[in-house]
């Protein structure tokens, strides 16, 4: 039994050993990655330093145009926008940056199911986490929220299974990137030609837990004088009725201006603006941003600033 | 449950643990330690999954425990055995056949006008009924014939029925083999247990990489084949082949090496069944508990190949199609069944079956024994014959222009056959696994426990613990 167990122990510190140097390389690989959406997830979390910041879903990440934003303000913007991502990833993400500087303007690209509403979020969260699990934000947001997990990730092969592949398939992506900003050409090709494909949508119910982390973000973007703009940006031929019934009370209550194009007909029903039915092709995105930029109220100020 | 999940590892670690030093501490009375041991860990692991199923498997196990005690001690007559066989299937038939058989009778009876349904049940089918019904019945089959004795010792039939790592997907054991192991004392084995953990990482492999990469990969184009060309739909046909090969050969092999790693051998459920000349010898290779069961409680009471030929083409026949339906209820599963069968009944009409073969012969034979397979998997694999029809015509002509990349499936696939090209021909360069030099088992060991953990999806259900 004791060769057994000694032979056990001897595979374990190997595996343990393969473990340390997959992370190694890992970071590595992933940092010196200098395309798609991993180069945008590496800016964001380690690297950008820009004024300017947009957060939220893919929604967010296709749809403001960071060098119009840079133009129109005459501050550096960079689009930090991750798909399916919403307040439980940007939380953690706020106080990454908030331990290398702060930021000025914070537009927030709210999407109701990932932001607000009841779903099934975390598992995907943490997955998009883990590759910065060893920040100090990311490290204590993971083991406030689930212990069992906080352990697990202490192993990079657990912590990074998965992600070799998506990594490879950025670093031989073709997507255009412009500060992050990530557009979207034409229309999506469905069975072959390009058409937008319309689908249903069942009722949502706000979630408690995710509307404190909008509270918490909120609090800490007023405690670093970070000036936070919440923008419903257009879904085409939407059947979701109005979605800032849950986030205008926040809103209001603490003095954040909501920029809502929900269910502005001038996007709405317009197909030549879209990609698909969720997010705005790049023509449709220049266009939004031009109306975000103008109807931002703190654009003086931010204007203002970077011109000192 | 699932032992493709890291949930169900550390537990086990533990388990094994705890048995080691059961085994070390409790030296004269360790087999009857480590059996309750087992069992409370069985039954444990069976109620928090589902407690519905450990009802189940409690009373299938009693049911069969108390009829093979009645009838080895009073005389079996036919009608009590007849009796304790339905009532050991019935929560199986409940569970599995009742809506298939309600659906089907009402539609047969409403074409003359009667209408006989009755409400269908939408309950989940308990983890692995299929396969501890299957054993425990096995057994009380082989007491009422007086194969074997009756089980007096409760807590050594329930571990038989229950042991944790053959519950959800088999193997299924025989009580000859099982209970004089789970009776005896036992003591830790290097051997077995080194072994034990070799079949456990190559099983992990087959599943978690192979089988669930290649089910990522084809299943657009087996569930939509109209939008794919001849190529994909022929190539995934085929790979499908070896994506059930892997997910059940996986899940039964880290079932084995679990076995060894606690101290208990099971079957060896799978043999390189691609490399089989005939179907025939396929049965042979592939399920094979399964392939016994049906031999000793369906093939040979019907009368076996004692009798005329046609009589005896027709048991081949029968216990085929009991075998499709054994799969699932649906008439997919009866026609795969039925397929095997009658392919079997013309291998025997030509004498194929025992008909050896070498070299190139032998490669053609193997060839197209795994393109009859592939085929009937196809229906295996379809929601209705339908579909499976559709998919076979897209094979040969197909408008859709969609492809899906190969080299992944491929190079997976090379591996496999590689390696069970080295164990089927005992060619020691390619039997990694056991190489005779330290370094090159250890270098596999590392790499393969390396690429499980950098691309293992996890989780994902295994095909056959839905039967």
């Amino acid at each position: 039994m004791k060769r057994f167990y000694f032979k056990l122990l001897m595979f374990a510190l190997i595996v343990a050993a393969m473990d340390l140097g997959y992370g190694i390389f890992f970071d590595h690989y992933r940092r010196s990655t200098q395309s798609g959406l991993t180069l945008t997830d590496h800016m964001a979390a380690e690297v950008t330093e820009a004024p300017v910041i947009i957060f939220g879903s893919s929604r967010a990440w296709r749809h403001y145009d960071s060098r119009i934003i840079t133009d129109s303000l005459g501050a550096g913007a960079y689009n930090c926008g991750y798909n399916s991502m919403g307040i439980d990833f940007f939380l953690p993400r706020l106080r990454q940056m908030l331990n290398r500087y702060t930021p000025q303007l914070i537009i927030y690209d709210i999407t109701p199911l990932y932001d607000l509403m009841v779903s099934e979020s975390w598992p995907v969260t943490l997955s998009n986490l883990k590759p910065h699990f060893f920040d100090p934000a990311v490290y204590s947001n993971v083991r406030e929220r689930d212990y069992a997990e906080w352990i697990k990730c202490h192993s990079a092969f657990y912590r990074l299974n998965k992600k070799l592949k998506k990594i490879y398939s950025d670093r031989n992506s073709t997507q255009e990137l412009h500060m992050g900003y990530a557009p979207l050409n034409g229309n999506k090709n469905t069975k072959g030609r390009p058409s937008i494909k319309i689908t249903k949508h069942k009722a949502m119910t706000p979630d408690p837990a995710k509307l404190a982390m909008v509270e918490e973000f909120i609090n800490i973007c007023e405690s670093r004088n970070i000036s936070l703009v919440f923008v419903l940006s257009p879904y085409y031929k939407n059947d979701m009725g109005e979605q800032d019934k849950v986030l205008r009370p926040i809103a209001d209550r603490h003095g954040i201006q909501v920029i809502d194009h929900f269910n502005d007909s001038t996007f709405t029903q317009d197909s030549t603006l879209y990609w698909d039915q969720p997010h705005l092709n790049s023509k449709g995105a220049a266009m939004f941003t031009r109306t975000v930029v103008s109807e931002l109220g703190c654009k003086d100020r931010i204007r203002k600033c970077n011109k000192r | 449950m699932l032992v493709n999940t890291l949930d169900f590892w550390w537990k086990f670690a533990l388990i094994f643990l705890a048995l080691t030093v059961i085994l070390a501490f409790c030296r004269s009375r360790s087999g009857r330690v480590a059996n309750y041991f087992l069992l409370a860990v069985s039954y444990a692991m069976v109620y928090f999954y589902s407690p519905m199923m450990a009802i189940v498997l409690l009373a299938v196990t009693l049911i069969t425990y108390g009829g093979a005690l009645i009838v080895s001690r009073r005389g079996g007559g036919k009608l009590k055995s007849a009796v304790f066989v339905l009532l050991g299937l019935l929560p199986l038939f409940a569970f599995k056949y009742y809506n298939f058989v309600n659906e089907n009778l009402s539609a047969a009876f409403a074409r003359i006008g009667i209408d006989t349904s009755l409400p269908g049940m939408n309950l989940a089918i308990p983890l692995g009924i299929s396969f501890f019904s299957l054993q425990a019945i096995g057994y009380f089959l082989d007491v009422s014939r007086g194969h074997i004795k009756a089980e007096r010792n409760l807590g050594d039939y329930m571990l038989f029925v229950a042991f944790f790592p053959q519950l959800a997907s088999g193997p299924i054991s025989k009580a000859s083999d099982l209970l004089p192991q789970i009776k005896s004392e036992r003591t830790f084995s290097y051997e077995q247990a080194t072994s034990g953990l070799k079949w456990l990482l190559w099983g992990m492999f087959l599943k978690v990489i192979v089988a669930d990469r290649i089910s990522a990969l084809i299943h657009n184009p087996l569930h939509y084949s109209y939008y794919y060309d001849e190529v994909s739909v022929t190539t995934s046909v085929f790979l499908y082949s070896f994506q059930i090969y892997c997910d059940f050969a996986g899940y039964s092999f880290m079932a084995l090496g679990l076995g060894r790693l606690l101290g208990l051998e099971l079957i060896n459920n799978f043999e390189r069944p691609y490399f089989a000349m005939s179907v025939t010898e396929f049965w042979h290779r592939w399920h094979r508990s399964l392939s016994i069961w049906l031999k000793d409680h369906i093939y040979i009471p019907l009368g076996g190949s004692r009798c005329g030929k046609a009589r005896n083409y027709a048991n081949i026949f029968t216990t085929f199609l009991v075998s499709g339906l054994w799969h699932g209820a649906n008439w997919t599963f009866v026609l795969w069944g039925g397929i095997h069968g009658g392919v079997q009944v013309a291998e025997k009409r030509f004498g194929l079956n025992k008909l050896q073969s070498r070299g190139l012969v032998r490669a053609l034979r193997c060839l197209t024994t795994f393109a009859i397979v592939s085929i009937a998997w196809v229906f295996f694999a379809q929601p209705t014959a339908g579909d499976a029809i559709d998919v076979l015509g897209h094979m040969f002509s197909s408008e859709g222009q969609a492809k899906i990349d190969l080299f992944i499936p491929l190079l997976l696939v090379a591996v496999v056959l590689i390696k069970d090209i080295g164990d089927e021909f005992n060619i020691k360069n390619l039997r990694v696994l056991h190489h005779p030099l330290p370094i090159v088992r250890w270098t596999f060991y590392s790499i393969i426990m390396a690429v499980i953990l950098i691309f293992a999806e996890g989780g994902e259900n295994f095909i056959y613990s839905g039967f």
